[in-house]
C-alpha cells in the first residue's frame, strides 16, 4: 500500500526522484494505485510527443495506451538504470516509429486542438503582427503551414524537433530516449530546423 | 550544406514551433487516459493468468521468501506424511491388529456356516414370525390400496 502522502506531496527537486522509485518499485509489485499514479503523471508529456509525430488525436491516444500498456508488462524487467519517464517515453517513441513505418495515408493535424491560449502568447503576437509576408496570416494558417512543413520531414526528425523544439528536452534526454549520441541528435535537430526553415522561409523572414 | 550550428538562426522557428505546445486533445481526455489503460491493465492481468497454476506462479514470482516459505511447508507435509506412511507400514508388518478401529473382523468360517454373520438383535414388538404364530391362525395379505398419498404443497405464503 502506499502511503497518500507520497503521492500528493508537492513536486521538489530531490524527492521527485525518490517518489517516482518508490511508485515504481510498488508498481513492479503489482500494485495497481502505483502505475496509475505513473500513468497520471507522464501521460500529458507522452501523449504530446506521440501527437506531433502522428498528427492525429485517434492515433496518439491508441498509441499512447499501447505504450503504456507494453510498459505495465514489461515493468519487471525496469531494472532503473534511466529514470521511468525516459524508459517508458522509449517505449512510446519506438511504438509511434514502428507505426509510422507502416502508416501510408497520414492525415493533417485538427487545428480545432489549439488551444485558445495561444492566441495570448506573446510570441505568436509578435509572429503575426510584425511586417512581413505572414502578417496578412492569421493563427490557423500558420500553424497548417508548419504542421506541413512538420509532416514533410523524416520521423526521426521530425521526432527530433518534437523533443527538443516543442517538448523542451534537453539533447542529453533525447539521447537517452532516442538511443544515440549527443553530437547524432544536435546534427539531426540542426538538419531538421534547416528544412523547416526552408519551408517557412517567407514567413520567418 | 552549412555545418554551422547557430541557435540564433533558427530563434524565430523555435517560436514558432513552441505555439505546438498549445495543441491539446478534447476537454477531460487526461482525466479518462488513465482509466482507459488501468482498465486495459487489469484485462491483461485477467488474460494473462489463464490458470490458476500460472497466476500462482505469477505471485510467487513477485514474492520469493513467500514462495520459499510455501516451499518449505509443502516439503515438510510430504516428508511428514512419508515418516507416518513408514511407521504404518512397520506395524502392520509386525502384526494383525486386534480390534482395530479400521479394519473389518472377517466371519470366522467355522463359527459362521455359509459365511452368513448372526444377526445380533430381535425382531420389534408384534412382528409376527412362524415362530410367534400359532398353526391355523388365519393369515391374511396386507391391502395398500386404500392409502393416499398427500401431495406436498409448495405455495408460498404472502407476508
Amino acid at each position: 500500500m502506499i502511503d497518500t502522502a507520497v503521492l500528493t506531496e508537492p513536486v521538489k527537486s530531490t524527492p521527485v526522484v525518490v517518489e517516482e522509485r518508490v511508485l515504481v518499485r510498488h508498481a513492479q509489485e503489482g500494485d495497481l494505485r502505483a502505475f496509475d499514479e505513473l500513468v497520471r503523471r507522464f501521460q500529458e508529456r507522452v501523449y504530446a510527443t506521440v501527437y506531433h509525430m502522428t498528427a492525429n488525436h485517434e492515433d496518439a491516444n491508441d498509441l499512447v495506451q499501447e505504450a503504456f500498456l507494453k510498459a505495465y508488462r514489461a515493468l519487471k524487467s525496469f531494472k532503473g538504470d534511466s529514470s521511468f519517464f525516459t524508459w517508458v517515453y522509449r517505449i512510446a517513441v519506438n511504438k509511434t516509429i514502428n507505426f509510422l513505418k507502416q502508416r501510408k495515408n497520414r492525415s493533417g493535424m485538427s487545428l480545432n486542438d489549439v488551444d485558445f491560449n495561444a492566441e495570448h502568447d506573446p510570441d505568436l503576437v509578435a509572429l503575426v503582427s510584425e511586417k512581413t509576408p505572414r502578417r496578412e496570416l492569421g493563427l490557423i494558417e500558420l500553424q497548417e503551414k508548419l504542421n506541413a512543413g512538420m509532416q514533410k520531414l523524416s520521423d526521426i526528425h521530425r521526432l527530433v524537433v518534437t523533443l527538443h523544439d516543442v517538448q523542451g528536452l534537453s539533447h542529453e534526454e533525447i539521447s537517452k530516449i532516442m538511443d544515440c549520441n549527443t553530437g547524432t541528435v544536435r546534427s539531426r535537430l540542426f538538419y531538421a530546423r534547416q528544412q523547416l526553415q526552408g519551408y517557412l522561409a517567407d514567413y520567418l523572414k | 550544406m552549412s555545418t554551422h550550428l547557430d541557435p540564433d538562426d533558427f530563434e524565430q522557428l523555435r517560436k514558432l514551433l513552441a505555439l505546438k505546445r498549445y495543441e491539446t486533445p478534447p476537454p477531460g481526455y487526461f482525466e479518462s487516459l488513465p482509466r482507459k489503460v488501468m482498465t486495459r491493465v487489469e484485462m491483461t492481468e485477467l488474460g494473462i493468468y489463464s490458470t490458476w497454476w500460472e497466476w500462482i506462479v505469477a505471485r510467487f514470482d513477485a514474492k520469493p521468501v513467500l514462495a520459499c516459505a510455501y516451499g518449505f511447508a509443502v516439503s515438510g507435509l510430504l516428508l511428514l506424511g512419508f515418516r507416518l506412511s513408514q511407521q504404518f507400514e512397520q506395524e502392520v508388518a509386525a502384526g494383525p491388529i486386534q480390534g482395530g478401529p479400521w479394519l473389518a473382523a472377517a466371519p470366522d468360517p467355522l463359527t459362521t456356516p455359509n459365511g452368513i454373520l448372526p444377526t445380533s438383535f430381535g425382531f420389534p414388538v408384534g412382528f409376527l414370525t412362524s415362530e410367534t404364530v400359532d398353526e391355523g391362525t388365519d393369515l391374511h395379505p396386507a391391502h395398500f390400496n386404500n392409502l393416499r398419498t398427500k401431495q406436498a404443497s409448495f405455495a408460498l405464503s404472502p407476508r
